[in-house]
């Protein structure tokens, strides 16, 4: 042949041979993998049982709910698993905790029946009849063992854990018998949040030989793959892409269940959830936000349910050496907060999908009483844009227009900067969206934004913790209970791991102390007043603006009863009462 | 002929291995899987830090190249750094949705568009050809996603209005996971099939209409009419044939190419189908996913590039390979 | 156009006899390069005088008889010339946000309707043209400057160099199109539309530079080219001076369809959110935000949205067709191209 065939040949062999040398360097596991053999029974078999009429299905006590996300793991301690959508179907359905928390924010104890907690330790009663559904073995209690082995695995440091807050603050466990067991705080660490740990609690005797990264892939079981569960329901099938069946636990210690089973379709496109949710194919759906929803917003057979979602929203400004000069200025600040109006954003936004959505106006609650009312410490800068332009004249800004018009190409110079900003975010619709309109709201006034779109890799990746912009808008995700944005506000510290979630360098002694303080107060009421205090300072100092919490959306058929309540805004989500769902007439 | 073929693939080898290194360094710079990590305030850099050393996130680019190129021998691909599960099934499962409606639309487009080639060239000049002429350069124009949204639109409002379906406009089938082969999978595929159809209708007909034009206007043509053979055992035995030789190998270039996903149609009307597997792949920056199908494809359009050059040298006597 | 976006080897069509017969008297004739043909003018039949005329005036001749051609370049005049002064015709501001019109339909005050933040969409369309013109125009030059030179070098000298020129040729048209175009944008282009543009020029001088290869090789050998090098021309003179000015038909054909080209595959990595990204306006992004906002408050479908960028594309690269048709038949009268 041809010499030129040689070479060609030659360097097919070498190409193959330094592969081969990168195997043996790193021989083993494929790269990327994450061995997991356990499955489920599959999806396909169970779901072309299901039936696809509504009334075979008011007959069979089943119904179909359309998943919006490909999930990929049950694990909700693990990083790589802890999404919404799985825990819609293997948190409270399947794995309980201490608490669940109801529609309205509350905590309600669930499979603990008294629970006491102070400075030195943390004491849980475990119910008496709550119990453990392996399938193919004799039912389990629940005991303190589990809770203690939960403890240790999520502290593991080769556990790949999406948070270990709070766990790591224990020193040692003691287990009084099967069904009390104490924790004790290393000094100094006592944990006031104390209800958001347990609420997954592992059932280790179970898992024997499994190790947490790779458990609950493919399925809700015991390491001999048969399913377990704690809850209502227990996970008889799954495939990954394409759904999943729970089915209901007869050996609950709860109200049973009143649905025999319930399909879960994963339906990963807006525009198919919506067709199927009209056309009557699934029974109910929670969808992410988008505007292609108000089709769904005026059926007379289906219930349409919009509440605001424990998300917060919210501008950064920052304040550190990365930011603009100008940006450490408390009335510059003021100035931005007094020309954003808030609700027309909202409405814009919002209005087709979520009517009455109205703007978040404090910065450590989200929900309920605590953010409303005289907590609301955000509202005395909303909307104002004259007295944005007083303010700013009265700090000896020049040049900027004397009232507000929406043709202003006037920029204000301040000590000689002008008060011209970079604005980034990421590259969401919505968020492209209200870049604009806060742009022309704020040149109204005279201040100019420059906005840049981002992925949201490189955003959340490298612009945020470089703490380098100016103005950014992100949301975080929350929950009821204050302290979870602590990491937020507290003063950056990475030597010892204070603040990592800080990204705009906001610095306050006293805010620290005060959060300092709650974290580790047991009394209730106290601890409100210290974050309530702490949110009035961080309201004042304009380092965060809270825009809105975007609504979460629940749509089912008008025939399906006991699921009024259903739309819960925490990480529960709409399955939270799932047992009590039933066919009406 | 065997020296050629072994040429070509042997060829298209470094090829390969360069344009998959050059990918790969591209979307490994893109960014950090891990970045979605941190929008929850309370997040773990113990874990961070744990899944950086997994995914040999720390290692350079280089090395993980061939670590990923291990992968693709040892472990069929490997797995997916966003979902952690086995790329292989993945592949194969939307490559068949692809392959599906593709092949539907490709062989409903060479048949219309090699008759009405046929017909317009016999009647060149005609009312006929002039309608069928301006709707290929319509089909020209045309941009895919805008002719797939206007099926779409139409037919989303026609449902709205009048609560009647006609045509599925998005999905695979009405519950995801259904059979391949049922009336429902083609209530669905309907439109993406018209779609793809009339954008390669366009090409296929005025390719033909061109090869006959030239074959008919050729000597031997001209000698078979002189000689008197009949006008439909003309067209038939001696021009048809001739003019279906450039036709094949349009049509496996295309083929080829419309495999690595018809993205575009895919992505309109949400189609698990390998184009639409790739755009969520890149979307999350999944970095092994891109891989696999960027090197999927690229097999892909190598593989009928050399049918196409094959079959071209096949069935053209005037063309020899050495 | 396909769906995979082939980069074009020449002109998308094949050449065949044009839809529209022109200058049929002249077809068949073998012009040869830089010679000059007398012909006789009618109108000056009466003194019998020889108007000698030059190729390009025939050429000239031809295209303006090319009846879609004109219409074709009629239609680009008007849509460029709406885009070259965006600024003066359009009604409002391009960023203009009006919160209380927001999706309304097509009316007097807003002839496109508005989008979801109450923009106009009659300006934004305007700017859309603006923005795929600056696109395709500069795409279509810069690929067939590089093209140009590329395929002039290979042709021209040979060899190894000539084989290493088209195996990256080779290395470019074997990787999937629009999925490499897409990886890279995502990545390099992040949404600003000279990145864009400058990653589309890297796959779209293929085309050029395979088409200058050919001719350059063909005619290296020619008796004219020989005696120049004979009389000292060096390698310069003699590429620019004698083979160049051959390859001017197939470079200004291919340059005016790849306008048409690279609008499209604009078109559609903006439609897909790799390309350019809002709030920097092209037809494609239009479309695509439509599709993030498709409804109307109440539920309907704001066709608008959608429709008119398309549409506008659809009659941008109609018309760029066209022209380039004309322009192959007039440039190019005796071409007959299949698969290159």
């Amino acid at each position: 042949m041809h010499r030129r065939v040689w070479f060609l040949a030659a360097a097919v062999v070498a190409v193959l041979g330094l592969t081969g040398s990168a195997a043996a360097v790193t021989a083993g596991k494929s790269s990327s993998s994450n061995a997991s053999s356990l499955h489920a029974a599959p999806f396909a078999k169970a779901w072309a049982n299901t039936p696809r009429t509504p009334a075979a299905r008011a007959a069979k006590k089943t119904m179909v709910f359309g998943l919006e996300q490909t999930v990929t793991g049950f694990n909700l301690g693990n990083a790589d698993q802890n999404a919404f959508y799985a825990a819609i179907v293997a948190g409270t359905p399947v794995i309980r905790g201490t608490y669940i928390i109801n529609n309205k924010g509350k905590y309600l104890l669930d499979m603990a029946s008294k629970v006491k907690a102070s400075k030195k330790s943390l004491t849980i009663w475990i119910k008496k009849n709550a119990n453990w559904n392996w399938l193919g073995h004799k039912s389990k209690p629940v005991t303190a063992a589990d809770y203690i082995y939960t403890w240790k695995i999520i502290t593991d440091p080769t556990s790949n854990v999406a948070s270990a807050v709070g766990y790591s603050n224990i020193a040692r466990a003691k287990a009084h018998g099967k069904k009390r067991v104490t924790f004790f705080w290393k000094k100094g660490q006592a944990f006031a949040d104390y209800r958001d740990l347990f609420g997954y609690v592992y059932p280790g005797f179970a898992l024997k030989g499994q190790k947490f990264n790779d458990y609950w892939h493919n399925c809700v079981c015991g390491n001999d793959g048969h399913p377990i569960s704690n809850g209502p329901f227990y996970m008889s099938s799954y495939t990954q892409g394409q759904g999943m069946v729970l089915k209901k636990n007869p050996k609950w210690y709860g109200a049973k269940a009143k649905l025999n089973s319930i399909a879960f379709k994963i339906i990963t496109d807006t525009n198919s959830e919506i067709q199927a949710m009209r056309g009557g194919e699934v029974d109910a759906i929670t969808p992410s936000p988008e505007s292609a929803l108000s089709t769904l917003v005026h059926q007379k057979n289906l219930v349409y349910s919009a509440v605001p979602s424990f998300t917060q929203e919210h501008w950064d400004i920052e304040v550190g050496p990365g930011g603009a000069p100008l940006l450490k200025k408390l009335f510059i600040r003021q100035a931005i907060a007094l020309g954003m109006n808030r609700p027309s954003l909202i409405n814009a936004l919002y209005g087709g999908i979520a009517p009455g959505l109205k703007p978040l106006n404090n910065t450590f609650y989200e929900f309920g009483s605590p953010a409303s009312g005289k907590f609301a410490y955000f509202k005395k800068y909303n909307f104002n844009q004259k007295n944005a332009i007083s303010l700013l004249k009265k700090h000896g800004c020049t040049g900027g227009p004397s009232s507000p018009s929406a043709g202003n190409n006037n920029v204000w110079t301040c000590g000689g900067q002008k008060t011209e900003f970079h604005f980034d975010t990421t590259s969401r619709a919505s968020r492209v969206q209200s870049s604009q309109i806060f742009k022309q709201q704020l040149m109204a006034i005279g201040i100019k934004l420059d906005v840049g779109i981002h992925d949201p890799a490189s955003f959340f990746g490298t612009i945020l913790p470089n703490a380098n912009f100016d103005l950014g808008e992100y949301a975080w995700i929350g929950g009821p209970d204050p302290s979870g944005f602590d990491a937020i506000y507290q003063c950056y510290d990475a030597a010892k791991n204070l603040g990592g979630s800080n990204y705009k360098r906001y610095c306050s002694k006293k805010v620290d102390s005060l959060i300092k303080k709650g974290e580790a107060n047991f009394n209730a009421n106290k601890r409100t007043a210290q974050y309530q205090q702490a949110a009035k300072i961080t309201s004042n100092s304009i380092a965060v603006i809270p825009l809105y919490a975007p609504p979460q959306i629940f749509v089912y058929k008008r025939a399906l009863q006991g699921a009024s309540k259903s739309n819960n805004p925490t990480s529960e989500g709409p399955t939270w009462n799932l047992q009590s769902w039933h066919w009406g007439s | 002929m065997l020296t050629y073929i072994v040429r070509r693939i042997l060829y298209s080898i470094p090829v390969l291995f360069f344009s998959t290194f050059l990918s790969f360094i591209f979307v490994a710079y893109a960014g950090n899987p891990l970045a979605q990590l941190r929008s929850n305030p309370r997040f773990s850099q113990q874990t961070v830090d744990n899944m950086t050393h997994q995914l040999h996130l720390d290692l350079p680019v280089v090395q993980r190249y061939f670590l990923w190129l291990q992968d693709v021998f040892t472990h069929k691909l490997g797995n997916s750094l966003y979902t952690g599960q086995a790329l292989w099934p993945q592949i194969t499962r939307t490559m068949g949705h692809t392959a599906q409606f593709i092949i539907i639309s490709e062989v409903l487009a060479l048949i219309l568009g090699v008759s009405i080639g046929i017909y317009s060239a016999i009647r060149q000049y005609s009312v006929f050809d002039y309608l069928f002429t301006s709707i290929s350069f319509l089909g020209f124009a045309m941009p895919t996603f805008w002719l797939a949204l206007l099926l779409q639109i139409t037919f989303t409002d026609i449902f709205l209005h009048y609560n009647v379906r006609i045509f599925y406009t998005s999905g695979l089938n009405s519950l995801p996971g259904g059979p391949a082969w049922s009336w429902d999978r083609m209530q669905h595929l309907a439109l993406p099939i018209a779609t793809l159809c009339i954008i390669s209708f366009a090409l296929y007909s005025r390719y033909m209409r061109a090869s006959m034009l030239d074959v008919i206007n050729s000597d031997y043509v001209r000698t078979a009419r002189a000689k008197g053979v009949s006008e439909w055992r003309v067209i038939m035995r001696h021009v048809f044939r001739n003019a279906l030789i450039p036709i094949t190998t349009v049509a496996a270039l295309n083929f080829g190419a419309l495999l690595g996903g018809a993205i575009v149609t895919e992505t309109v009307f949400s189609l698990d189908g390998i184009g639409f597997f790739f755009i969520q792949s890149l979307q999350t920056l999944d970095l092994y996913a891109v891989m696999a199908y960027l090197l999927i494809t690229a097999i892909a359009v190598v593989v009928f590039n050399l049918i196409a050059d094959i079959a071209y040298g096949f069935l053209d006597p005037r063309i020899r390979y050495d | 156009m396909t769906e995979a976006s082939r980069p074009p080897q020449g002109p998308l069509a094949p050449s065949d006899d044009s839809l529209f017969p022109s200058a049929q008297g002249l077809e068949g004739e073998n012009i040869a390069p830089n010679s000059v043909v007398g012909a006789v003018d009618d109108t000056h039949a009466a003194g019998l005088e020889l108007k000698v005329r030059s190729q390009w005036s025939y050429a000239r001749m031809r295209f303006f008889r090319h009846r879609l051609a004109l219409i074709g370049l009629f239609g680009l005049v008007v849509i460029f010339g709406a885009g070259i002064f965006a600024g003066l015709i359009s009604p409002y501001s391009y960023s203009e946000i009006d919160l209380n019109h927001i999706i309304q339909g097509p009316s007097l005050a807003h002839y496109f309707g508005t989008d979801a933040l109450g923009r106009d969409q009659f300006t934004r369309v305007i700017w859309g043209i603006r923005t795929s013109m600056e696109v395709g125009v500069f795409v279509a030059v810069v690929s067939t400057f590089v093209g140009l030179v590329i395929g002039a070098v290979a042709g021209y000298y040979g060899g190894w160099l000539d084989n290493l020129l088209m195996r990256v040729t080779d290395l470019v048209l074997t990787l999937p199109l629009l999925a490499i175009l897409l990886t890279a944008t995502a990545l390099l282009g992040q949404g600003n539309q000279w990145r864009v543009s400058l990653i589309l020029v890297f796959f779209f001088w293929t085309g050029i530079a395979r088409v200058v290869r050919g001719i350059f090789l063909s005619l290296r050998e020619k008796e004219y080219v020989e005696a120049a090098k004979a009389s000292g021309a060096g390698d310069a003179r003699l590429m620019f001076r004698h083979i160049l000015p051959n390859t001017l038909g197939p470079i200004v054909v291919n340059a005016t369809l790849a306008v048409g080209t690279a609008i499209l595959v604009e078109a559609a990595l903006s439609f897909l959110n790799f390309g350019i990204k809002p709030p920097t306006p092209s037809l494609g992004v239009l479309v695509s935000d439509a599709q993030a906002n498709p409804n109307t408050p109440t539920g309907g479908i704001a066709w608008w949205l959608t429709i008119f960028p398309g549409l506008t594309i659809v009659v941008i690269v109609l018309c760029v067709n066209f022209v380039g048709d004309g322009l192959r038949d007039a440039l190019d009268p005796t071409q007959r191209r299949m698969r290159a």
